[in-house]
């Protein structure tokens, strides 16, 4: 080899142990990537791998134990339990990520608002800690109840339960940061609010951020299942993980993996995201680590 | 302390209208709530559907609506639901004290596991029990309540039974049938509420294990215990309690879900039942009252904060 | 060494640091903060000990104290005290001495206090630790006693209060009542005790710290970056830069003849009222202190000094004696002694 092959495979060999010794550090956030990512190759790449059939009802084969034919087995109409759980994936993780980015969009720009403008915050604080006082998923269930089931419906309800929590980061946030020395040199530049609130405030608010929403990423999968199990979903025959569990429950005694599988599937992907969300509040402030250093 | 107490007493009024507001906005005034929708399905007469709209007063200009319904659910008489021969408010009564049971029981044991768990891990920091710890609620938190309710009675009630498997005594008719039938679902609802307060209190406690003033403790010569006790957790403690109404409204919220799954005629299973059958009057009512105990908490939460924390009770 | 090292009156030492070396545990090794450090505080003796953020002064009174943060650790040395070597004692024994015997007056009179518990009660916790015999109210009776003796006005109701409802100045009188409160201090430390206080008040503490001195008849290791306190309150002082003691004299020789370029360079700083020099601008030592991290061959201080050579670099100076009660960590001390020389010493 050349010199120069030498030093290019040195070199690449030097950056792939850059990525382990960052990966080392960071292990929550790795793993929780790496579980994340797997489960999104699986529900994406698995049809074509493997022919699946999410809605074929068959009496004949109802209620088979797992095997070769239906690696999960099947449900009472005949349904192949592994082919639902993929479809349930596509539709968990799509409401849980439109959800997020509408809170996301509308979060931030509305607490954006809320913490530089003082008649903006009125309005939009009130209005976000009306939202905060109704308990848990009762404030869904209500929207769901008006709007009636649908998958569309499930990301509005999530969104409004979500919305003020994030409004309320990015509003402490902006406040916190108003009357920083680097906003008030900023401004006796001449920047506009605009350019304060997005080029200085903004980067320094991102970490909370973040892991909010990442956190309220795998809240919004929890609170999806919850809503599809008690029937106030995407309405049947969609395979919803928290439909499933529902169906399952008739058949608790008689066939067990119809109720373990899809609840199984939903902890794993809220475990991911919980380390990548505890992962990157790590990354941002290693003093309440206790696992490494 | 009186001055606030005072305050945040009448803050209560403003934040219960913007309640009942929000309330009204969301069930009424939302796509899809006329009585069509509302009795979607069901085969009735004409006869009947007016009847049910005036009854909800939906055929009168929406604001006409609000003035009328507001003092109504005010003093508790939330009319008849075609689901219910009770009126509703009677039906609300009798469910309130399942829900009150479950949760406080869930809030106790929460407390009662969590928060030394919590203690623990963040005197003992990196050590195996703390990640222990970690994990434990990291998978507690991200199990889905109503699918763990499920396991458990599985393996309890179906498998070992140990356990009734549903449905609700009062404590009246004895104090184990009452215990036995909430040991189940109260796990299942306080397991996520463990997970968050261990990390609550691990952190509150690490922040205040770093202060100042518990160094000058243990400058002082004071045993680890003391320093522990006396002047990390007593401080810790002023904003954990703090918490506590935070975890009070995720169990009502969960709750909502666990009464579901256990078959308790709680005041979560009448909401739900009511959603799904878009049986507004009990919906909202039920709505009112859970809401209405969640606040009635988190006032009293903040007043025992208050009186807690000397820089404000001596304001 | 030791021996050497005591102040010309021939008492034995209440406090012998010898050979001590203090560094913080990192994956990639240890980062040495306090290095090979030795020094006496006699009985009696108002010792300061003077550096710069960084210097690792702070670190040695935790050490003496035996609260070290858990990612430290004493390497090396001995820290005699009373005839027991505190590094070496069972943590039982050194936590019966903190606050009886050694006591520490801190820097932070805002936060060093517990905000949740009254004034009194943090004042004879102290003594229902270190001196269980006394009852309940004989300890209420003392603390009243300590906060006299620390120029509290109304003692008795200030024992009700709570921290937050004291000025900063008081707080501060507040820790000193508590560490003394058992009565018998042999050692006081006082970490930057007046850093944090308006230098009205700054005063009064000093003052405060003299007279008790006096008073209890207690050795005091005054820890501080401020020449103008040590000028006022100690007897002997101890400069420490980059984690080790680079000289060590009588306050007055030191302030009058400064043999070390470090502390000329702190001297020269201090700005003084009608001075002789007729400066325009105020001196100031150029560069920083070092990192702990960063590992030199020779005289940490010879990246700054205005005076260094080729040896400097090279070679790592020890402390050398330089007269009575007086050393220095330099080559070219004798040298330079003449220039340092001040025609307007400060008394």
């Amino acid at each position: 080899m050349t010199t120069k092959d030498n030093e290019i495979s040195t070199a690449r060999h030097r950056s792939e142990r850059r990525w382990l010794r960052w990966a080392g550090r960071n292990v929550m956030l790795t793993v929780g990537l790496l579980m994340l990512i797997l489960l999104i190759l699986f529900t994406v790449l698995t049809p074509f791998i493997v022919p699946i059939d999410a809605f074929s009802i068959s009496a004949a084969s109802k209620l088979q134990p797992p095997g070769l034919d239906h690696l999960l087995g099947t449900d009472e109409l005949g349904r192949d339990q592994m082919s639902r759980l993929i479809i349930g994936a596509n539709i968990s993780l799509r409401v849980a990520f439109a959800a997020t980015v509408l809170t996301a969009i509308f979060g931030i720009s509305l607490g954006m608002l809320s913490g530089q403008y003082p008649l903006a915050d009125i309005f939009i604080s009130q209005i976000s800690d009306a939202l905060l006082i109704f308990p848990g998923v009762v404030l869904a269930i209500m929207i769901l109840a008006a709007l009636g089931p649908s998958e569309v419906n499930v990301v509005i309800a999530v969104f409004v339960l979500y919305v003020p929590r994030v409004i309320r980061t990015v509003r402490a946030a902006v406040i916190e940061y108003r009357g920083a020395d680097f906003v008030m040199a900023a401004r006796s530049l001449g920047a506009s609010d605009l350019r304060i609130l997005s080029l200085h405030i903004f980067p320094r608010a991102i970490g909370p951020i973040m892991v909010q929403l990442s956190l309220g990423f795998s809240s919004a999968i929890l609170v999806e299942a919850g809503l599809s199990f008690l029937g106030l979903g995407a309405p049947a025959p969609a395979p919803t993980w928290g439909g499933m569990i529902s169906g399952a429950r008739d058949y608790i005694r008689t066939a067990p993996w119809l109720m373990i599988a899809p609840g199984a599937i939903i902890t794993y992907a809220v475990i991911s995201l919980n380390l990548i969300g505890d992962g990157l509040r790590d990354m941002l402030d290693p003093r309440s680590r206790s696992i490494g250093q | 302390m009186f001055a606030y107490m005072v305050r945040r007493i009448v803050i209560f009024v403003p934040t219960l209208f913007i309640t009942l507001t929000l309330i009204f906005v969301l069930t009424r005034m939302l796509p899809g709530s006329p009585v069509a929708s509302l009795l979607g399905g069901q085969s009735v007469n004409s006869a009947m559907l007016d009847r049910v709209s005036q009854d909800l007063g939906l055929d009168r200009p929406i604001f006409v609506q609000y003035i009328e319904w507001l003092p109504k659910i005010l003093t508790g008489t939330f009319g008849e639901s075609l689901f219910f021969t009770k009126p509703v408010s009677e039906v609300l009564m009798q469910r309130l004290p399942v829900t009150l049971s479950l949760t406080v029981f869930a809030l106790v044991v929460t407390i009662v596991v969590g928060i030394p768990l919590g203690i623990l891990s963040a005197v003992k920091r990196g050590s195996f029990l703390d990640y222990l710890g970690n994990i434990v609620s990291s998978i507690g938190m991200a199990l889905p309540p109503f699918w763990l309710g499920f396991i458990l009675i599985l393996v309890f009630a179906v498998d070992l039974k140990w356990l009734p498997s549903s449905g609700y005594r009062p404590i009246e008719m004895g104090f184990w049938p009452w215990l036995s039938r909430l040991i189940l679902p109260t796990i299942a609802l306080s397991l996520s509420q463990i997970g968050l307060i261990v990390r609550m209190t691990r952190s509150t406690m690490l922040e205040v294990l770093d202060t100042d003033y518990v160094g000058m403790a243990r400058a002082k010569g004071m045993p680890e215990w003391i320093v522990i006790m006396r002047h990390a957790l007593r401080n810790a403690m002023v904003q954990i309690i703090t918490a506590i109404g935070l975890l009070f409204a995720l169990g009502l919220g969960g709750s909502v879900i666990i009464e579901q799954v256990f078959a308790l005629p709680g005041l979560g299973e009448l909401i739900t039942t009511a959603a799904i059958r878009r049986d507004y009057a009990t919906l909202e009512a039920g709505i009112f009252y859970l809401t209405l105990t969640a606040l009635v908490v988190n006032l009293l939460v903040d007043i025992a904060y208050a009186y807690l924390n000397p820089r404000v009770r001596l304001a | 060494m030791m021996q050497e090292m005591s102040v010309t009156n021939e008492l034995e030492a209440v406090l012998d640091v010898q050979g001590l070396t203090i560094a913080f545990r990192r994956r990639a090794g240890h980062i040495r903060v306090v290095r090979s450090v030795d020094f006496a505080v006699a009985h009696g003796e108002i010792v300061g000990l003077v550096g710069e953020s960084g210097s690792g002064k702070s670190m040695l009174a935790r050490a003496i104290l035996g609260t070290l943060p858990s990612q430290a650790e004493a390497l090396e040395g001995k820290i005699t005290f009373g005839r027991r070597d505190l590094l070496r004692i069972p943590r039982q024994q050194l936590q019966r001495l903190r606050g009886d015997r050694i006591a520490l007056v801190p820097q932070e009179p805002m936060t060093s206090l517990n905000p949740s518990l009254r004034v009194g009660r943090q004042l004879t916790e102290v003594l229902e630790v270190h001196r269980p015999e006394m009852q309940s109210a004989a300890r209420i009776n003392r603390a009243i006693e300590m906060l006299d003796l620390v120029g509290i006005k109304l003692p008795r109701e200030r024992l009700a209060q709570y921290p937050h409802q004291l000025s900063g100045g008081l707080r501060q009188r507040v820790a000193i009542a508590m560490a003394l409160i058992c009565g018998r201090v042999e050692l006081l430390i006082a970490d930057e005790p007046t850093t944090a206080l308006d230098v009205t008040i700054q005063a009064q503490i000093l003052d405060l710290f003299v007279r008790l001195q006096s008073m209890q008849k207690m050795s005091v290791l005054l820890i501080t970056h401020d020449l103008g306190v040590i000028a006022q309150t100690v007897q002997r002082v101890a400069v420490m830069y980059a984690g080790e003691i680079v000289e060590m004299a009588g306050v007055e020789d030191l302030f009058a003849a400064p043999l070390h370029p470090y502390t000329r360079g702190l001297l020269d700083s201090l700005p003084r009222a009608g001075g002789a020099a007729h400066k325009s601008h105020l001196p100031s030592i150029a560069g920083a202190v070092p990192s702990p991290t960063a590992t030199q061959r020779g005289c940490s201080f010879a990246d700054r000094c205005l005076f260094r050579v080729e040896l400097c670099r090279q070679q790592a100076p020890v402390l050398e004696k330089a007269g009575k009660g007086r050393f220095v960590r330099c080559f070219r001390w004798q040298e330079l002694a003449e220039r340092f020389v001040r025609s307007d010493a400060v008394s």
